[in-house]
């Protein structure tokens, strides 16, 4: 997976190349009667810029990687004095969080539509988990910055130290945890598959041959390559893309976790998220390698957001039922 | 050889070449005169449309992710711009593409066809950006991005076919309104067998003139010198608009990379940090070739544009500075925003100033070119005419200081 993560984006001559390809297949596809008149162009669906069909690398066994370390105390008063010489004293000293974050991402993470340049450049379900991390360690709202990554950046900067934390949908795995630690688990999620309200697709196995979508760089293009499922991935540049190409009618569906599933669903109410899970993946906050003082602190600040209402309080305010009941706060793993 | 049957050949061959210089002056003027005719009354005007086509096309696109992004604060005056930049295209092909059903080159048709399948593709797709947009739903910037690479990838490059083949066709008309010039060699012709013909009979009959054949020459130099001097102004006044139409071509290109530069400024923060920083690079790339292109071109107006273009490449590094610092709260996002939709001074004031500049300068270039194309004309009208008056005048003459003569012999 990392090696996913880490690669860089696909230039745009193979985006182009890619997308001369597709409108080919489109366009051979889309023609019923070979005896038209080749005078008159038929008008083409485009494809959005930078779509590519996912290369088949079978999806990584899940072991036991997802364990963090283990609080060993409350956190400290929030904007009390930090441990000193302690990542959360160095953040308090400078006076704000560096959190890198998703822009793009509906209900997780996306540009805050409102024109006040006081109110927070982003907002959504993890910008709530990284208010509540700055908060215990500031005691007073707003003391964030804000780093927009792309899906491919999320792996560098933790390597790199440039961003204290990255809370961006990060699935925890035994490839990524070579790179960047992670928190204790602050959300699950399973993939499943999202169609049009009219298709008779009800879970991944009705899927066999048709196309479904998937971003670059995530975990579910990868699950969808496996050869069970037998059908045809598709590649886009974000989750916004595979709604264009679904609501176009080029691919046949959508499939990723749940709640980023929700995410596109939100926006269109002719879709349905459809089957049960295929995976089950566990979500931390990543943190660059070698601050297991600020591991422990985080997971302390976790538990209390579980404990005390707050993580009900934030799931309900951005899913709410729209999947089921509210569920409990999943359960820590420790070493 | 006998003066009976000398005076026969030289009738013959004097009546045969003012004949020959008649029929040239007046063909070649009338040729010279229908190309200018066409290219002031078809090709100039359908170049312009497909100028007009390629521009609105850019236009188009900027102007798009500029309402997209305006969100609530939308202004009147971005949704009417993008609906008279569809309205121009949409006019300028139903121009291009009449005039193209009666022949044209099989490219420009299939351009032009293109263009009429593909146009409505873009205007739904950015239709459906503006819809979501209107409800702060991401997959509007999607659809914003793949109208973008529709326009960029497909749109711009058939204007661009259909722009280079009318350009084609008007220098061609150009060419071939540089007058009489095959009439000139025959004129060397028609002198060449007047004066030994004069020679003959003044040998041989001993009268030093022929009135007739006197006059007859005389004609012909008139006809001569009108159609050098015509031919000379028309090739000085084509070379002229050659230059003006070159330079409007050129400032064109230039209007584009302008387009293009603060359409790839107003998409990337379209794209809302999921852009990969295509758009950015697409930026800069626009921004080194208008550097390049604002440098080389010396039409007035220009040195405003340069110093706008600095100011905003500036201003542009200023925002993406303080867009990849991490943020504490909305003021980058909401400032650049104001600067690129032109609400407050900036990055998209500077583009308008840029953009105004070379539009004038366009346009300055459009006048000048049809005044000298219009000098081309006058200086063929009426020469097709005279030229047939005077020949057949000098024809008549030279029947007649022809006829004298052969009258004695009979």
């Amino acid at each position: 997976m990392s090696k996913r993560e880490t690669a860089r984006a696909p230039s745009r001559q193979s985006f182009a190349a890619a997308i001369l390809t597709l409108a080919l297949a489109v366009t051979a596809c889309a023609s019923p009667n070979p005896a038209t008149p080749p005078a008159e162009p038929p008008a083409v669906v485009p494809i959005p810029n930078g779509i590519a069909t996912a290369p088949h690398s079978p999806a990584p066994p899940l072991t036991g990687c997802d364990a963090s370390l283990r609080p060993t105390a409350p956190p400290p008063t929030p904007g009390s004095a930090m441990p000193a010489g302690s990542t959360m004293a160095e953040i308090q000293q400078r006076g704000y969080l560096i959190a890198g974050v998703d822009e793009d991402s509906y209900l997780f993470g996306y540009r805050n539509p409102s024109s006040d340049p006081s109110a927070a450049p982003l907002v959504g379900f993890d910008i709530d988990f990284v208010q509540q991390i700055a908060a215990a360690i500031f005691g007073a709202p707003g003391h964030v910055r804000y780093k927009v990554l792309t899906k491919a950046e999320r792996l560098t900067a933790l390597q790199q130290g440039t961003v204290d934390l990255v809370a961006d949908i990060l699935t925890v795995d035994c490839e990524r945890a070579q790179q960047t630690d992670f928190s204790a688990d602050y959300f699950d999620a399973g993939q499943r598959v999202l169609v049009n309200q009219a298709s008779t697709v009800r879970s991944v196995g009705d899927l066999a041959g048709k196309k479904v979508c998937a971003a670059a760089g995530t975990t579910s293009v990868q699950t969808l390559a496996d050869p069970e499922y037998r059908l045809v991935p598709v590649s886009a540049v974000n989750w916004a893309d595979c709604l264009v190409m679904l609501q176009q009618g080029q691919v046949d569906a959508i499939s990723t976790t749940d709640l980023i599933l929700l995410g596109i669903q939100s926006q269109d109410p002719y879709t349905k998220i459809v089957g049960p899970r295929i995976t089950f993946e566990r979500h931390g906050l990543g943190i660059p390698k070698g601050r297991p003082d600020f591991i422990r602190f985080v997971n302390s600040v976790l538990e209390q957001v579980k404990a005390d209402g707050t993580w009900n309080a934030i799931y309900s305010r951005w899913i709410g039922n729209r999947l089921g009941p509210v569920p409990a706060p999943p359960q820590p793993v420790y070493q | 050889m006998r003066t009976r049957s000398g005076l026969r050949r030289y009738a013959a061959a004097v009546a045969l070449a003012v004949a020959a210089f008649g029929m040239t002056a007046y063909l070649g003027t009338a040729n010279a005169d229908a190309a200018n005719g066409h290219a002031r009354t078809t090709a100039e005007p359908l170049a312009v449309a497909a100028q007009n086509v390629y521009r609105a096309l850019s236009d188009a696109d900027a102007t798009a992710a500029m309402v997209f992004l305006s969100g609530a604060q939308a202004q009147d005056a971005g949704v009417q711009r993008y609906n008279q930049d569809i309205q121009q295209v949409s006019n300028g092909l139903a121009a291009i593409a009449a005039e193209s059903d009666g022949g044209g080159s099989g490219d420009l048709r299939q351009a032009v066809d293109r263009l009429l399948a593909d146009v409505p593709v873009y205007t739904g797709l950015v239709g459906t950006a503006q819809a979501d947009a209107r409800q702060d739903l991401p997959v509007g910037a999607a659809y914003l991005r793949e109208a973008s690479a529709l326009m960029r990838s497909d749109l711009l490059p058939n204007a661009q076919a259909v722009l280079r083949a009318q350009t084609d066709r008007l220098a061609a008309d150009a060419t071939a309104s540089r007058g009489p010039r095959a009439a000139l060699v025959v004129a060397g012709l028609a002198f060449a067998v007047l004066v030994p013909a004069q020679c003959f009979i003044a040998r041989r009959v001993r009268r030093r003139f022929n009135v007739g054949l006197v006059a007859a020459t005389a004609l012909v130099a008139v006809t001569t010198i009108w159609a050098a001097a015509a031919a000379a102004s028309a090739s000085g006044a084509t070379g002229d608009a050659r230059s003006h139409r070159s330079s409007a071509d050129a400032l064109v290109t230039t209007d584009q990379a302008v387009l293009q530069a603060h359409g790839d400024e107003l998409l990337s923060l379209a794209a809302r940090g999921e852009d990969v920083g295509s758009y950015e690079a697409d930026f800069q790339k626009a921004g080194a070739r208008l550097s390049s292109l604002l440098a080389e071109d010396q039409s007035p107006g220009m040195a405003d544009a340069r110093s706008g273009f600095h100011d905003w490449m500036t201003d542009h590094a200023a925002l993406a500075q303080s867009a990849s610092s991490p943020q504490p709260d909305n003021t980058a996002n909401v400032k650049a925003l104001a600067q690129a939709t032109g609400t407050q001074p900036g990055t998209g004031t500077l583009f308008a100033r840029i953009d105004g500049d070379v539009r004038d300068a366009i346009a300055a270039q459009e006048v000048a070119y049809r005044k000298a194309i219009e000098a081309v004309g006058s200086d063929l009208r009426g020469l097709a005419t005279g030229s047939v008056v005077l020949i057949t005048l000098a024809f008549a003459a030279a029947a007649f200081g022809m006829n004298q003569r052969l009258r004695e012999y009979r």
